[in-house]
C-alpha cells in the first residue's frame, strides 16, 4: 500500500513537473515573472499609507500605481501571450517612468528589472525549429 | 416500448450525469483538460525569447534610463521620491528652509511596527550639497548600499559658487537629525501640531500635520549646516532638481558621510 501511494505520488509529481514545463514554454514566463518582480519591488519601496497615497495625487501614488501596472503586466503576458509585444513595449515604458516618479526606479533595481522582463517579454515567441545534422556528416 | 425512444442519460450502464458529479470532480476534469490542452500545445512549434529582438529593445531602454539620468543631472529633469519602508541617511552641506514645520507622529516601518518619528516638512528648501546613502539587502547580492549625490561634494564645506538644489513642499520623516541651526527666524516653540502647516503656509491639502495637543514647531526660515539625518522616508510632493546626479551602488552596510565624498 505504501509503495503504491508513493508510486503515485511520483507519478503526480512528474506530471505536475511536465505541466508546469508546458506552462512555461507557451508564454513568456520569464520575462513576465521579471516584469511582476519590478512591480513589487517599486511598490515595496513606496510604502506611504494608502490612504495618503490615494488622497495626495500622482507624487505620493506613484509607486504603487507603476508598481501594480507592472505587476499587471506580467499577469497579462502569462494569460495572454499573444498580446507579448505590446506588453513588454509598455512594460520598459513604465519602467522608465518609475525612474523619475517613484524613488529613483526603486532605488535603480525596479527600472532595471523592468526595461529587462519588458524586453523579454516583447522578445518571446516563435523560433526556428533546431536543425538537425545528417547522420555519415557532409562526406555522405 | 418505441426502439426510437431515448434511454435516458441517466440510465444508462457506467455513466453519471454531469448534474450529478460532486464540485470536486468538475473541478478535477477541468484541471485535467486544461493541463492536456498545455502539454498539446507544448508539443506545437518551438517558442523562447529571441535574443536579437530582446537586446534590441533592452538596449534602447538601458539608453533611454541613461539619457534621463543625464537629463535629471542638467537640472532639466525633476525626480519624485515618496516615503520607503527602508531607513536612509541624508547629508548636506547646508539646508536652507523656507516656512518650516516639526511635529511628532508615529511612522509605520516595515518589520518594527509604529515608530516615533519627527515629521519636518518644508515648504520649500534649498541644499548645498546632498547625498544620500541607502543600505538595502538585494536577493542573490547581499547587502549593498545606493549612494545618490547630486549638487556640490559634501565635504561640511559649503561651495558659495555652486548651484544649490532647490525642492518644494518637501517632507521627511525623521528618527533622527543633528546640525548646527545658523539661523532660525520667527519660530514658535511648543505650538499645537494641528496648526504648525498653517502656521508655516504649508498647504493642509498635502496631510501634512498632528494630531490636536501634540507638539508641535514653526519656523519662517531655519538653516542647518552640517546637516544630518536618519530617515524613515521623504514625501516630495513637489519636485527636486539635481544638479551634477550621480548613483553609486557601495558594498555593505554604508552609513557614514564619508562615504559621500
Amino acid at each position: 500500500m505504501t509503495t503504491t501511494t508513493a508510486g503515485t505520488d511520483l507519478t503526480r509529481l512528474r506530471v505536475a513537473r511536465e505541466v508546469f514545463r508546458a506552462f512555461r514554454q507557451t508564454r513568456p514566463f520569464w520575462g513576465g515573472l521579471t516584469m511582476m518582480l519590478a512591480g513589487a519591488e517599486i511598490a515595496w519601496l513606496a510604502s506611504s499609507p494608502i490612504g495618503l497615497a490615494l488622497s495626495g495625487g500622482w507624487s505620493t501614488s506613484a509607486g504603487y500605481l507603476i508598481g501594480a501596472a507592472l505587476v499587471a503586466f506580467g499577469l497579462v503576458a502569462w494569460f495572454a501571450p499573444v498580446y507579448a509585444p505590446l506588453l513588454g513595449i509598455a512594460g520598459v515604458l513604465v519602467a522608465l517612468l518609475a525612474f523619475v516618479s517613484s524613488n529613483v526606479g526603486g532605488f535603480l533595481l525596479g527600472t532595471v528589472l523592468g526595461i529587462v522582463g519588458g524586453a523579454m517579454t516583447f522578445g518571446w515567441g516563435d523560433k526556428p525549429a533546431k536543425r538537425r545534422r545528417e547522420p555519415g556528416g557532409r562526406g555522405a | 416500448m418505441s426502439p426510437l425512444r431515448k434511454v435516458p442519460f441517466s440510465k444508462r450502464a457506467g455513466t453519471t450525469p454531469r448534474s450529478h458529479r460532486p464540485l470536486r470532480e468538475h473541478v478535477e476534469l477541468a484541471v485535467v483538460r486544461r493541463a492536456l490542452d498545455l502539454l498539446g500545445r507544448a508539443d506545437g512549434p518551438r517558442r523562447g525569447v529571441r535574443p536579437r529582438r530582446t537586446v534590441a529593445v533592452a538596449a534602447a531602454g538601458l539608453v533611454g534610463m541613461v539619457s534621463m539620468f543625464s537629463l535629471v543631472s542638467q537640472n532639466v529633469l525633476a525626480l519624485g521620491l515618496q516615503a520607503s519602508s527602508r531607513t536612509h541617511v541624508i547629508f548636506s552641506n547646508e539646508v536652507e528652509g523656507s516656512n518650516a514645520a516639526i511635529y511628532m507622529d508615529g511612522q509605520k516601518v516595515a518589520g518594527a511596527g509604529t515608530q516615533a518619528a519627527a515629521q519636518i516638512g518644508f515648504k520649500s528648501a534649498k541644499l548645498h550639497g546632498f547625498c544620500l546613502l541607502a543600505p538595502q539587502s538585494v536577493a542573490g547580492v547581499g547587502l549593498a548600499t545606493l549612494k545618490l549625490t547630486a549638487g556640490e561634494t559634501v565635504d561640511g564645506k559649503v561651495d558659495a559658487d555652486a548651484t544649490p538644489i532647490s525642492a518644494d513642499n518637501l517632507f521627511t520623516s525623521t528618527k533622527a537629525l543633528s546640525g548646527q541651526g545658523d539661523e532660525i527666524s520667527k519660530m514658535t516653540l511648543g505650538q499645537s501640531a494641528d496648526t504648525v502647516a498653517a502656521t508655516a503656509g504649508i498647504d493642509p491639502s498635502t496631510g501634512f500635520g498632528g494630531t490636536a495637543g501634540g507638539f508641535g514647531l514653526a519656523a519662517s526660515t531655519m538653516t542647518i549646516s552640517n546637516f544630518s539625518s536618519e530617515n524613515y522616508g521623504i514625501d516630495l510632493r513637489g519636485s527636486i532638481n539635481l544638479p551634477n546626479l550621480k548613483i553609486t551602488i557601495l558594498p555593505g552596510d554604508k552609513t557614514d558621510e564619508g562615504e559621500c565624498s
